[in-house]
């Protein structure tokens, strides 16, 4: 080991990569303008498709009209669904995505509420796709409404308090500040981007200082040197270790920027939708600099992992390509 | 100083079995003396110097550097000798200074003493025009400068030279070999591989002919010629690997 000869090797491959294109797009360029792409390019269809699709009317398929007129007519008069004509492959059509959801009222459903016997009301959705489950959700929430109605309405006809079917009210309170919410949200994913970001920045610098040092014929040329293999070996370790911790250094900052800058794009852009308001609501979080720092300590033992596995995978490759 | 004793190195190949690509080759090179080494291609020269070099191992045998084992003392060899190859490229990324200064450093000299060696190694291989420029774009004789500039910078005492004018113009050639000349009268031990005779023929104190792996012939340029009753080197090349047919016969085998 000398500190000497291994900060040569370093800095000799420092400018080597720093002049090459292609290691430059992989280590640089792809974080730099991934990670927004990503942020920017995602969030902002999300919040369109979401919006797009919370402002359309939902289209709604009823089974079975003439069992319950006063629903179906409740159901129609709502702004919130479109209701269309009733054919027999819907479980087809929602499939096919030509409408999102089904509500199936079965016979006798007016006569069994006045009774004892409890109906059912089947929903129809396809589970997974986004707009019928929206779809889904809406008409739930229609139908335990007018459930709720007509709760009230049996109640105050038999004379008694409207607290009896509803004893008491449940409410949550969220106590956790906006940006440790967003922070939650993104704290998911963030680290699967970070390690493979720091992979791709290993690998390329990692194939050019071994594989690509032997197909261009320079390797012999450094083997000649009296410097004793060990402190090559570390000064290209080195050397692809900043690459892979430059890469992901570049993209939490670049994750960080972008992630404020979209809180901000979104949040002035939109808040119309609640659901749209709420994710935007999510981008006010504040990554803060500890705390990047402690992602960024814990990313480093990963970088070293990559860049000696990688290193020395492709130390056994003859050529670039094989790499 | 470089000595070798029964330098050996095999090889195992698919095809043919265990090559024996250096065989049992011994030969001396004293200070003040060039050594020409002189073989067709694939006879062993590369293989016989990579070994000197300490790029390779040597099978069985042994050789020393300026009084250090090759395989013992691998540094010491090294940092003694400079190689100069086919197969030692240059970094493309660098520029001829950098690539001189990057070799100067690790071989620990320091900056100011590199900056020194660098403008006496441009002097005397006129390299000053293209010193700051990458070595990527240079023409196959500026390119073999700077190898020359880059093997030389530690001012080995021993210096190793593996067709250094293959596919050079005449002028470069000449400059080359002028150049080690030169360090040959300052009293560096060179080994001269070739397989251009007129050169060799020039050139070298002392002449080995490796054939198919084998030292066939060695003398100085006289003795050779008294030996074979020739006084042409290429018709000295020939009668010592036993012939044309001999010749045909090594082409043949290494295909």
């Amino acid at each position: 080991m000398n500190w000497n000869a291994i900060c040569t090797v370093f800095f000799k491959e420092l400018t080597d990569t720093l002049r090459d294109k292609r290691t430059l797009i992989t280590t640089f360029l792809i974080p730099t303008l991934v990670i927004p792409g990503i942020i920017f390019g995602a969030g902002f269809v999300m919040t369109k498709v979401i919006k797009k699709a919370q402002t359309e009317a939902t289209s709604v398929m009823i089974i079975g009209e003439e069992n319950a007129p006063e629903l179906a007519a409740d159901i129609r008069a709502s702004e919130k669904f479109e209701v269309v004509d009733t054919t027999a492959d819907f479980k087809d059509r929602i499939s096919n995505k030509a409408i999102r959801v089904a509500v199936e009222i079965p016979e006798g459903f007016q006569a069994g509420i006045s009774s004892d016997t409890a109906p059912q009301i089947t929903i129809y959705h396809y589970q997974g796709e986004m707009k019928s489950g929206m779809g889904r959700g809406e008409l739930r929430g229609f139908l335990t409404n007018y459930r709720d109605g007509l709760v009230a309405d049996g109640l105050r006809e038999r004379g008694l308090p409207a607290t009896i079917a509803q004893p008491f009210n449940v409410e949550s309170e969220n106590v956790a500040p906006p940006e440790k919410v967003g922070g939650n949200a993104f704290g998911g994913f963030v680290p699967y981007i970070v390690v493979i970001l720091c992979m791709t920045g290993a690998m390329y610098p990692a194939m050019d200082l071994t594989a690509g040092e032997k197909e261009r014929g320079t390797m012999e040329t450094l083997l000649c040197s009296p410097v004793a293999r060990v402190n090559i070996v570390l000064g290209k370790f080195l050397m692809t270790l900043s690459a892979s911790v430059a890469t992901m250094a570049l993209s939490l900052i670049m994750f960080a920027v972008s992630a404020l800058g979209a809180a901000k794009f979104f949040a002035g852009g939109g808040g119309g939708g609640s659901g749209g308001g709420g994710e935007g609501g999510g981008f006010v979080m504040l990554i803060d600099p500890w705390g990047m720092l402690g992602v960024f300590g814990m990313i480093v033992p990963i970088a070293v992992l990559f860049a000696a596995g990688l290193l020395a995978v492709s130390l056994f490759a003859k050529s670039f390509k094989e790499a | 100083m470089i000595e070798a004793v029964n330098l050996t190195k095999t090889f195992k190949d698919k095809k043919r079995g265990v090559v024996r690509a250096v065989d049992d080759v011994s030969f001396r090179c004293e200070p003040g003396q060039i050594y020409g080494l002189l073989g067709a291609n694939g006879a062993g020269k590369t293989t016989a110097l990579r070994m000197i070099a300490t790029l390779l191992k040597p099978v069985s045998g042994s050789a020393t550097v300026a009084g250090f084992d090759v395989v013992k003392d691998g540094a010491k060899v090294r940092a003694a000798v400079g190689f100069l190859a086919a197969s030692t490229a240059l970094y493309g990324r660098l520029t001829a200074r950098e690539m001189v200064t990057y070799f100067g450093r690790l071989n620990g000299m320091d900056d100011a003493t590199i900056r020194g060696r660098i403008k006496q190694l441009a002097d005397e291989l006129d390299m000053h025009e293209f010193l700051d420029r990458k070595c990527d774009k240079f023409s196959t004789g500026m390119k073999q400068k700077t190898s020359i500039a880059r093997t030389l910078v530690h001012d080995p005492a021993v210096m190793i030279f593996d067709e250094p004018t293959l596919g050079l113009d005449v002028m470069t050639a000449r400059a080359i070999v002028r150049f080690v000349r030169d360090c040959r009268d300052r009293g560096k031990t060179v080994i001269y591989s070739s397989h251009v005779m007129s050169e060799i023929e020039k050139l070298c104190d002392r002449i080995g002919i490796i054939h198919d792996g084998r030292l066939v012939a060695e003398g100085t340029l006289g003795e050779l010629q008294a030996r074979y009753e020739e006084t042409d080197m290429e018709e000295i090349f020939v009668k010592a690997v036993g012939g044309e047919d001999a010749l045909a016969a090594a082409i043949e085998k290494q295909l």
